[in-house]
């Protein structure tokens, strides 16, 4: 009898019987060892401008080179990119691309970072371990664009190889994360926790869903959280919600409530507070938390003024934390 | 001259049906090759997991 299979790269620690795959539909057991279906092969390749993902404090204006495979660990109802994220690698258009074509391509298009994005890049593992390791032999920045759902081991094996992390963190409730996610909290605070402690630059995305995580005791527990366990300078994005995949009933998140939520991180303590997919809203800033003035202006994902120089603000010379150059 | 009509006329309904069955073939590969997802895996061994038989218990 073939041996089960248990994947620990993620917290659902799927056993799989031989042929079966994991929650994450790209990771198989074959005669006994667990494969990666969907090594070297993206269904979505974009070069995005660093703001999208959302990364306020790491290299203002630059272009990042973008890429996702098929699957997800997790079941957002949310989602907005389902379309990739709850699919087979085999209902996906996908292209070859191997780690070293990744980064070929990343510099041929002047672009000074690697994101791992769209879908979650915890399922993609192995490939993007791969590409990090050469991006960053090439001078690249890696970004890990995730719910950081996943196993410390795995977890401390990339941190060596990615500078920066865009970090979901989808609510501050088990509750929350069981209903809306079919995924848990406490490991997710846990891996974020580990990635601060490891170096890695952490940008946090709250997407705020009307009715859901919008509650000002739910907005001042994850900014306390924040300010407990990762410090004040750590930015965090409040999001809007767009009705999406399993959440089409539900309305966009009202300005007003990002507005209060911002206001809530700023009460709080935090000194980088930023709310996203509003344009022109005062929110989109970055503010020096000493003087109070602007030091970035941005419409969208477009950067109008940048007053940062060599990590400083240019007014009162505060250091401005975040990889600048 | 009827014959000839008539002969004419079969080769016509030949050539149109061979063409035609032709074109469909190649119509229909090229639907295929284009509609083809690149689905086939690139299989990897992945890290991070354990064999029941190495595990306890």
């Amino acid at each position: 009898m073939l041996p089960i299979v248990e994947c620990r790269l993620c917290h659902h620690r799927c056993r799989l019987d031989e042929g079966e795959r994991g929650q994450c539909r790209v990771r198989i057991n074959l005669d006994g060892k667990l494969y990666s279906l969907v090594y070297g092969k993206p269904c979505s390749v974009h070069i995005d401008p660093i703001e999208k993902k959302p990364l306020y404090h790491v290299l203002p204006a630059s272009a990042s080179f973008s890429l996702a495979t098929a699957g997800c660990n997790l079941r957002c109802k949310f989602c907005q990119n389902w379309q990739i994220s709850q699919s087979p690698p085999e209902e996906t258009e996908n292209i070859e691309l191997p780690p070293e074509s990744v980064v070929q391509e990343a510099l041929r298009n002047h672009c000074r970072s690697i994101a791992y994005t769209y879908s979650d890049p915890v399922i993609f593992y192995e490939y993007m371990l791969d590409t990090a390791k050469l991006a960053k032999q090439n001078g690249l920045i890696n970004i890990f664009r995730t719910a950081a759902f996943i196993e410390e081991e795995p977890l401390l094996e990339l941190c060596p190889f990615i500078q920066t992390a865009s970090v979901d963190l989808k609510g501050i409730t088990e509750e929350y994360y069981e209903k809306m996610c079919a995924a848990k909290l406490e490991p997710v605070l846990q891996a974020v926790k580990i990635m601060h402690r490891q170096g890695v630059w952490v940008e946090l995305t709250n997407l705020v869903v009307p009715t859901w995580n919008d509650k000002e005791k739910d907005i001042r527990d994850l900014c306390l959280w924040i300010k407990e366990n990762l410090g004040p300078d750590v930015p965090l994005h409040f999001s809007r919600f767009w009705p999406m995949h399993q959440l089409k009933s539900l309305p966009p998140t009202p300005e007003k409530t990002l507005t209060r939520a911002r206001e809530i991180g700023l009460e709080e303590g935090l000194h980088y507070v930023y709310v996203g997919n509003i344009p022109e809203h005062e929110g989109n800033n970055t503010y020096c938390p000493k003087d109070g003035k602007l030091l970035i202006r941005r419409i969208g994902y477009s950067i109008l003024e940048n007053n940062i120089i060599d990590g400083q603000c240019k007014f009162c010379g505060t250091h401005i934390p975040g990889l600048w150059a | 001259m009827n014959d000839r009509n008539l002969s004419r006329r079969r080769l016509l309904k030949f050539l149109a049906v061979f063409f035609t069955g032709l074109f469909a073939i190649r119509w229909q590969e090229i639907i295929r090759i284009f509609s083809q997802k690149n689905t086939r895996p690139n299989l990897k061994e992945a890290k991070h997991y354990s064999r029941s038989d190495d595990m306890a218990g």
